[in-house]
């Protein structure tokens, strides 16, 4: 057995880190067992544990060891990420609820009215800030280009824009179809169009997610001053706040509408399919577990971000 | 009851990683292996590859430990207290001593106690 068979097991860990500690670390297994085959399960799971750990770790999410700079960027990547599967969420809630606005919202109660304009307010205001903070970093965008790293950042930005070419490509498909159809038709009634908008939906959802993935490998190298970092940081924060106001929004809406008008959540797009509900349809269940995991993974960043912004620039190992 | 705030000197438990490898190279500089052999034989502790090597990075980061010039085999490269270490792991230690003297009073035990395989 070679010394690469040991070193694979070590590929979990940050490439830094191998190039400093890897060949140590061999030969600690070479030491400790007959072969690398040798090394038990147990051991195998804690070295993958401890490698994914190096790498959550230099990339500033967790431990205080990174630079606070390093942690405020994490942060508002993490930030991002929640973003998107708020994105996603409020996507298919709005999906939910387009017939909810256009015909009901006139007879609701005022709390579900208010609660829906403030979760489409949310949303607004987050792309605003998003896009806004996008803007800031294109000078140093171009710069990484200039410098010719375009190759460190090519396959995530030739994927996301690849699949935001099919999402959009389907999805001008969709509408054009759509308009040759029935409101009946297009309210789930045919199945060959139900199967188009969730095959439209899923490549949407993953051109967010790659679109997203793309983000943070580009923002990871990109160089940035300190004071863009910090301003990018708040706009994380007011970001997590829009967030937690979408989430909170929607929380009320639901309720309100399950106490004030179960009809329309009993005949909203999804029920069915797994199963009905007059009251937690899978639709606004999905759309709200969505939202739920992207406010968490906001929360995480934003203690990232104070955490680093209180300690006053100190790193602590 | 007051928080301990994380310092650079702050090594932790006893028996967390930390401890146990600045108490093992205080006798002397160690690889890898040695330093998991010295620790199972006075702590009755196995660290993992990963937990030792993860504890050698902090600790080599904070200043703690350093390592040593490579000799003939550089993938066994020795590691050695460094001053700074001495100082956190004494610190370290005086706490341990504090708490062991209140517990043993506590309990009435009088004497010392002897580490696994080590002399008291």
């Amino acid at each position: 057995m070679t010394a690469e068979a040991y070193e694979r097991l070590m590929r979990w860990y940050p490439p830094q880190w191998r190039e400093r500690y890897g060949d140590e670390m061999a030969a600690l297994l070479e030491d400790s067992y007959v072969s690398a085959a040798e090394v038990p399960p147990r051991q195998r799971v804690s070295l993958a544990c401890s490698g994914l750990g190096e790498r959550a770790r230099s990339a500033g999410l967790v431990g205080w060891s990174a630079d606070p700079d390093a942690r405020v960027r994490a942060g508002s990547l993490l930030v991002l990420c929640g973003w998107a599967f708020s994105i996603v969420a409020g996507a298919m809630f709005g999906k939910l609820t387009d017939r909810w606005s256009a015909e009901s919202s006139h007879g609701s109660h005022w709390v579900a009215t208010g609660s829906f304009s403030a979760v489409a307010v949310a949303g607004v205001v987050g792309c605003l800030i998003v896009l806004l903070a996008a803007a800031m970093v294109v000078p140093a965008f171009v710069r990484l280009l200039t410098a010719g790293r375009w190759h460190e950042v090519a396959r995530p930005v030739v994927v996301a824009i690849a699949s935001a070419v099919v999402a959009l490509g389907l999805f001008g498909f969709l509408v054009a179809r759509a308009h040759g159809m029935s409101a009946h038709d297009r309210h789930g009634y045919s199945a060959l169009y139900s199967a188009l908008f969730m095959l439209v939906g899923a490549t949407v959802f993953l051109a967010i997610g790659c679109a997203t993935g793309a983000a943070v490998a580009v923002a990871r190298r990109l160089d940035l001053s300190r004071p863009l970092v910090l301003t990018l940081g708040v706009m994380a924060v007011g970001l997590v706040g829009l967030m937690a106001l979408a989430w909170i929004s929607l929380v009320i809406w639901w309720a309100t509408e399950a106490t004030h008008s179960i009809g329309f959540l009993s005949q909203s797009i999804g029920n069915g399919a797994p199963y009905s509900s007059s009251v937690v349809p899978p639709t606004l269940l999905a759309a709200g577990l969505l939202m739920t995991i992207g406010l968490g993974l906001g929360l995480f960043g934003l203690v990232r971000i104070v955490g680093s912004l209180g300690d006053g620039g100190r790193a602590v190992a | 009851m007051p928080r301990r705030t994380a310092s650079k000197g702050d090594l932790g438990r006893s028996n967390e990683p930390p401890v146990l490898i600045l108490t093992s190279l205080a006798a002397g500089p160690k690889h890898g292996y040695a330093l998991t052999r010295d620790i199972e034989a006075f702590a009755g502790v196995t660290l993992g590859p990963g937990t030792l090597y993860g504890a050698i990075a902090r600790l080599e980061e904070r200043g703690l430990i350093a390592p040593e010039p490579v000799g003939s085999d550089a993938r066994r490269r020795p590691y050695r207290i460094t001053g700074e270490g001495r100082v956190a792991l004494e610190t370290a230690v005086r706490e341990m001593r504090t708490l062991a003297d209140v517990g043993a009073s506590r309990l009435g035990i009088t004497g010392r106690v002897a580490a696994r395989g080590v002399p008291a």
